[in-house]
């Protein structure tokens, strides 16, 4: 912060270049409403992408660690699509699904499908073989084996891809405004952009990095709240009762 | 009456791309219910293979397996297991990791909970029902997995290197535990080691087995009597098994 108000007195820089922090401290208050209405659409369109893209990348997960086979079949075109930069099929997206929030959920989708995807797989597959020896032996059934094992052994590996799908998932929405759109932090961006109104620039990167803080301290919560009994959760509370 | 286990001309050869690895090699034998065989023999040597083909787990080459006079065609389920490692899950209470033996079966909850509780004071955890493995040491975990092998009472205790991991005082004190045990509830117990003491200690009949292919060497009969204490490792005739199982083995290139 210090460092930011030396480089403008050092430069003499036009506060439409680089504005001082309290300018755009000052813009929120200024613009209050605006930013608020602007910020809760792209909210609104990141949850809404991370409540079908999270569900689905879980139960793709599931089906292709289910069967061996179609996930032989599947996962080289899951990893080519991922390839695709998200960003390059977007317009494509526009044509199918129009300018309305359509678009910008299936971009979020998109973006967060692939980390839960990856990091559940793993996870549902790192079972120890004794603990299925050992299921088996109590007559499980494939279902059994599945909700008494493997699921919360996922758990940990699942919750790594979700805070990561956390952070992605906005960026998903500010695409898919950049796409068209007629409200959002994205399309403010943009305004701001062409009017040479760098404190609202600031002030929407500000929000837009504040969406993604929340979604990764929501996903935190919640793994404290259900991984208790696993190491990593276990020594961050250590840490914190000790201090 | 059928043997409690009968196993015949059980032979394994395992492929894999370096080729194949012969890992048993006719190995016959068999056990009345109640009895204690252990199992000795040099790493490798196909024990733990042998183990789970005994349990269904794996299918042999060659050679038939019957349990209970039944031919053994999946994983048979009137077992109770228990490997080098607890195999708990993290997430589940002392308990709840009992009680999953009890959950996947099916079993009334109310009735085996009590039995569960029972079980561990048993083995003296009592009062570590609500613990989790984490917070438990390596020996109290395993006494864990004794207990989640036991609680639906089957007839067949199959334990793979049990005590292998854990400190020489507590091994004995597990040992003392696992006679006290089967003296009370006689199950028939196939019990894998690489300690020839702990395996004379434990055992009515201990089976050598050679290095790789593993083969049956030789069986010996253990006559001391029971309950054997700590003061039988010190007599002269343990002692004297011990050697004559050990020169059974170097004979045979077993152990280094």
């Amino acid at each position: 912060m210090s460092l930011w108000y030396l480089v403008i007195a050092m430069t003499r820089i036009s506060d439409s270049i680089l504005p001082a922090p309290h300018q755009v401290a000052f813009e929120f208050l200024d613009k209050y409403a605006l930013l608020v209405r602007h910020t809760l659409i792209t909210l609104q369109e990141v949850a809404l992408g991370l409540l079908v893209g999270v569900p689905l990348g879980v139960a793709s997960a599931v089906v292709l660690v289910w069967s061996p086979a179609l996930e032989r079949a599947i996962m080289p075109w899951v990893v080519f699509l991922q390839n695709v930069p998200k960003i390059v099929v977007a317009p494509l997206f526009v044509i199918w699904f129009g300018f309305g929030i359509g678009t910008k959920i299936v971009i979020v989708c998109m973006l967060v499908i692939f980390p839960i995807l990856v990091t559940t797989i793993v996870g549902l597959k790192s079972v120890e073989p004794d603990m299925l020896d050992l299921i088996r032996t109590m007559g499980a059934s494939k279902w059994q084996v599945f909700y008494k094992a493997r699921l919360p052994g996922a758990l940990p590996s699942f919750f790594s891809g979700l805070k990561l799908s956390a952070t992605f998932a906005a960026i998903g929405a500010i695409v898919g405004e950049w796409m068209g759109a007629d409200a959002g932090l994205g399309y403010y961006l943009l305004v701001a952009q062409h009017n040479v109104q760098t404190k609202a620039l600031f002030a929407s990167i500000v929000l837009v990095a504040v969406i993604g803080l929340l979604l990764y301290q929501l996903a935190v919560v919640s793994e404290r709240v259900l991984l208790r009994w696993h190491v990593s959760v276990r020594e961050e509370e250590t840490r914190r009762v000790r201090a | 009456m059928a043997r409690a286990i009968e196993l015949h001309d059980i032979g394994m050869v395992f492929a894999s791309r370096q080729g194949s690895v012969h890992a048993l090699d006719e190995v016959s034998f068999g056990a009345e219910a109640g009895e204690f065989l252990c199992i000795v023999g040099p790493s490798g040597c196909g024990k733990t293979t042998l183990l789970k083909i005994l349990a269904g787990l794996l299918f042999a080459s060659t050679g038939t397996v019957q349990v209970n006079g039944e031919s053994v065609r999946g994983p048979i389920s009137n077992v109770g297991m228990v490997f080098q490692s607890p195999v708990l899950m993290p997430w589940r209470t002392v308990l709840d990791n009992i009680m999953l033996q009890v959950e996947v079966r099916n079993l009334d909850r109310g009735k085996y909970r009590q039995v569960a509780l029972g079980l561990l004071q048993l083995v003296g955890l009592a009062g570590f029902e609500r613990k989790y493995p984490y917070q438990l040491s390596g020996g109290m975990q395993q006494r864990v997995s004794i207990c989640r092998a036991l609680i639906h009472d089957p007839a067949l205790l199959l334990m793979d290197e049990p005590f292998g991991a854990i400190d020489a005082l507590t091994r004995e004190q597990m040992n003392l535990e696992l006679q006290r045990i089967w003296l009370d509830h006689k199950k028939t117990v196939v019990f894998v080691t690489h300690s020839i003491p702990e395996a004379v200690f434990l055992a009515d009949r201990v089976l050598v087995m050679s290095a790789r292919p593993g083969r049956l060497l030789k069986v010996f009969d253990v006559e001391l009597p029971r309950p054997r204490t700590l003061e039988t490792m010190a007599e002269p005739r343990f002692s004297r098994m011990v050697t004559h199982i050990r020169r059974e083995m170097q004979a045979h290139g077993g152990l280094e």
